[in-house]
């Protein structure tokens, strides 16, 4: 249902990765002797108070503070961007022809239409809905928890047939993708206690 | 001369009120009841569309804020109230609408009002 960070974790992890890769070829290079010839006073038995002498400036504290303050901000960055997202779809604009005035809908209140619609079929206990794509291209997302001992057939049939078709009816456009995940309701507190004859 | 009989003035609010009952007797078009401070406020099809009104001139445009029985088709139900707000405000107020801009704030399934804990034998 929700979309989580795979793809912003692996590009992390590869600029990660190519950073440390590099300062591993350096401490190679360095510890082998090889970087000298680059760049002279970095051989293995070297002293390395020359090279942080270079870096011992008045405002090294400042520079220091600052590369902190950025990583710390790409810190948070990645931190936000694991938090699972829906990923909704931007509100949508139905109008044939805007000079005579807009129409928009967001995605959550086709979402939460769905869900009521949803929670209407028999043996559905609970739902949620996510509409996600575009005005012309939506896409339906759906978690149904249902009666553990609900006929599954019955119920997809009913979210085909009757739920994405009434959905693909308000929209006015064909569906270009429905997902559905089911789930067990075992909770006790959510049986039903009674009956409208 | 017609200056001398006086003169006509029609407040936005007229015609916001005027949009908003011409709104209501559509079929399956609603607004929300109001709650106290808005909170407690529902959805309801028999309820007002709550309008905004931005007057230049003569003429007006109208910011919509609707809801709509589900699942029936929204962009037809919403030119429906266009033209409906464009022909009906000009015939009562005078004032000719330019632009209808309308918000859809809920869907509201024909089945949904019955509670949700409450299931129909079959």
């Amino acid at each position: 249902m929700r979309r989580m960070a795979a793809g912003a974790n692996r590009t992390g992890l590869i600029i990660v990765g190519l950073i440390s890769l590099g300062a591993g070829f350096a401490a190679l290079a360095i510890s082998f002797g090889l970087a000298a010839t680059a760049a002279p006073g970095l051989s293995p038995d070297a002293q390395l108070q020359p090279i942080a002498a270079v870096f011992a400036l008045p405002f090294s504290a400042g520079i220091a503070l600052v590369a902190a303050l950025i990583l710390a901000m790409i810190g948070v960055r990645w931190l936000a961007v694991q938090v699972p997202r829906k990923d909704s779809a931007k509100p949508l604009r139905m109008q044939e022809d805007s000079r005579s005035g807009v129409t928009t809908v967001t995605a959550n209140v086709v979402a939460a239409a769905v869900e009521d619609d949803l929670e209407a079929t028999p043996e559905v206990v609970d739902a949620q809905a996510i509409l996600r794509g575009t005005a012309r291209r939506p896409e339906l997302i759906l978690h149904v928890d249902v009666d553990e001992r609900a006929d599954f057939d019955t119920v997809v049939a009913d979210i085909a047939e009757r739920v994405a078709c009434n959905c693909s009816q308000a929209l006015g456009v064909p569906l270009s993708a429905v997902g559905v995940e089911i789930g067990i309701a075992r909770s006790r507190q959510r049986r039903q206690r009674s009956v409208q004859l | 001369m017609a200056s001398s009989r006086g003169g006509l003035t029609i407040a936005d609010r007229v015609i916001e009120k005027t949009a908003s009952q011409i709104l209501k007797s559509l079929p399956g078009v609603g607004g929300a009841k109001s709650g106290l401070f808005g909170f407690g406020s529902n959805a309801d099809l028999d309820s007002r569309p709550s309008v905004d009104v931005t007057l230049s001139g003569r003429s007006c445009t109208l910011e919509v804020h609707l809801g709509l029985a589900y699942p029936s088709p929204i962009t037809e139900a919403t030119e429906s109230v266009r033209r409906r707000l464009s022909t009906d405000v000009e015939a009562l107020t005078g004032v000719s609408v330019h632009q209808v801009d309308v918000a859809v704030k809920w869907l509201k399934p024909h089945t949904s009002g019955s509670g949700s804990s409450v299931r129909h034998l079959k």
